[in-house]
């Protein structure tokens, strides 16, 4: 599992084109109206931190603002509710990442797991507060979702890093 | 050696020169005042409209999975259910059309007293058939999305029926979409009446599946088991449409506590209606 934290530093900056195309693909699904109340993954707010944590130079509080924005449209959410969700996240994410990158990726799950929750509390106060519908408490089932998917979802997306590594980019950087 | 693929230029100008909690704080001001404006004064309906412009196709295209799905699992309904449900059918059509043949002499016989005591027509109705296509995504409302928009006719504030009486009222348009508020959604109100007697009041909803009709003195006469329909007072709504029944009445101290039941199936149901009250044109006698 530390191997994930310990090749980090001969690992190659992720194509910003792998970067936007996972980013739209986790905003695609969440677009998917799936109904049956909570326990779906956040999975834009998950590649986000990802990347916020990986790749900070490039996606950061303004990335997370902006997909926010047009998931709060997209999904006929309150305007600018995901986005205040989205840019505590990575900023608290990156403030944080030295310490979470140390772990293993069910460790550094267990680091989001506060994040998220957060991000979901959010989102709830908001809406509540404007007089919205108490959504369940299966809605924070999708924060613990994300946790279990963690594993999976960091592996796949450092996985083309590491391939171009293995095939000879590691040599050049020793 | 840093950044082998040169990207460094693509870095936004703006990192270097505000720290990341400057950009916080400018983030969360931003969202604030977006919430603000959308939720208290919902201003921001031209941002959202110029976002959706972009956003549809990808939201047409989110829709697919769940097209699939759905229609899947009416493709792989048992013959039994068809044949059960046809029969169904079958025998409410039989007595829907008896009742309507009855309808349409009451109906001429309606106009034709209003003529003569110099009354104005009654309204019109122009109904547009819609299919829901899933429950809008947003966990803090209760609200479905329909396969028809502005295209085929429908506006914000339409009434939405089933069968069985009052679903909700269309809330947003787009072209080929409408997003429709279901009446047990909290706070929507609804103007009613009670179809024994006339008393009238305002039905609310209560979040939980129930509405609460608010508003009325003890005195009031509203028993358990009435039903509610719309009063039309709103001069949106249809009058007489059923709304709800009442479940519960409880005397506690100036007003009534009333709780009641919507009577349609609304988020259930595949198909519904939406109505649209068109008010006569010309002369009362013109129509004949």
């Amino acid at each position: 599992m530390h191997e994930s934290s310990r090749t980090t530093r001969v690992l190659q900056p992720p194509r910003l084109r792998f970067i936007l195309s996972t980013l739209a693909l986790a905003f695609f699904w969440d677009l998917i109206p799936k109904g049956g109340g909570g326990f779906w993954p956040e999975m834009t707010m998950a590649v986000l931190t990802f990347w916020a944590l990986r790749d900070p130079q490039r996606v950061g509080v303004g990335a997370a603002f902006t997909l926010g924005v047009m998931l709060d449209v997209g999904r006929g959410a309150a305007l600018g509710q995901e986005a205040l969700a989205f840019v505590w996240v990575v900023y608290l994410a990156q403030r944080r990442a030295a310490r979470i990158l140390w772990f293993g990726a069910w460790g550094q799950a267990l680091l989001l797991l506060p994040l998220w929750s957060l991000a979901l509390a959010l989102q709830a106060a908001v809406r509540l507060v404007a007089g919205g519908d108490w959504p369940g408490w299966g809605y924070f089932g999708s924060a613990v979702t994300l946790v279990l998917l963690w594993p999976i979802l960091s592996h796949g997306l450092l996985w083309p890093q590491w391939r171009a590594a293995r095939a000879g980019g590691s040599a050049s950087l020793s | 050696m840093n950044s082998p693929l040169g990207d460094s230029p693509n870095v936004p100008r703006f990192h270097r020169t505000m720290s990341p909690g400057q950009r916080l704080g400018l983030a969360t001001l931003a969202a604030v005042s977006l919430l603000v404006l959308d939720l208290r004064f919902g201003a921001l309906d031209v941002v959202r409209d110029a976002i959706s412009v972009v956003l549809r196709p990808v939201q047409e295209a989110a829709h697919w999975p769940v097209k699939l799905v759905v229609d899947g699992s009416i493709y792989f309904a048992t013959l039994a259910e068809v044949q059960a449900e046809n029969a169904r059918l079958r025998r409410i059509e039989m007595e829907d059309r008896l009742r309507a043949a009855t309808l349409a002499a009451l109906e001429a016989e309606n106009t034709e007293l209003r003529r003569l005591l110099g009354m104005a027509r009654r309204f019109e109705l122009r109904r547009i058939g819609v299919e829901v296509l899933y429950d809008a995504p947003d966990p803090f409302s209760r609200r479905i999305v329909v396969d028809r928009g502005a295209n085929a006719g429908v506006r914000p504030g339409l009434a939405v029926v089933d069968a069985e009486g009052l679903v909700g009222q269309v809330t947003r348009t787009q072209p080929l979409v409408s997003e429709v508020t279901l009446i047990t959604q909290r706070d929507h109100a609804i103007p009613v009446m009670v179809q024994r007697n006339g008393v009238r009041g305002v039905v609310y909803g209560l979040g939980d599946g129930y509405l609460e009709l608010r508003h009325l003195l003890v005195e009031a006469d509203v028993r358990t088991d009435d039903v509610l329909v719309t009063s039309g007072l709103d001069g949106v709504f249809p009058p007489g449409i059923p709304v709800a029944q009442v479940v519960s009445v409880d005397a506690g101290g100036v007003f009534l506590r009333i709780v009641c039941r919507p009577t349609s199936f609304g988020e259930r149901r595949r198909h519904l209606l939406v109505v649209e009250r068109i008010p006569p044109k010309g002369e009362p006698g013109e129509g004949s």
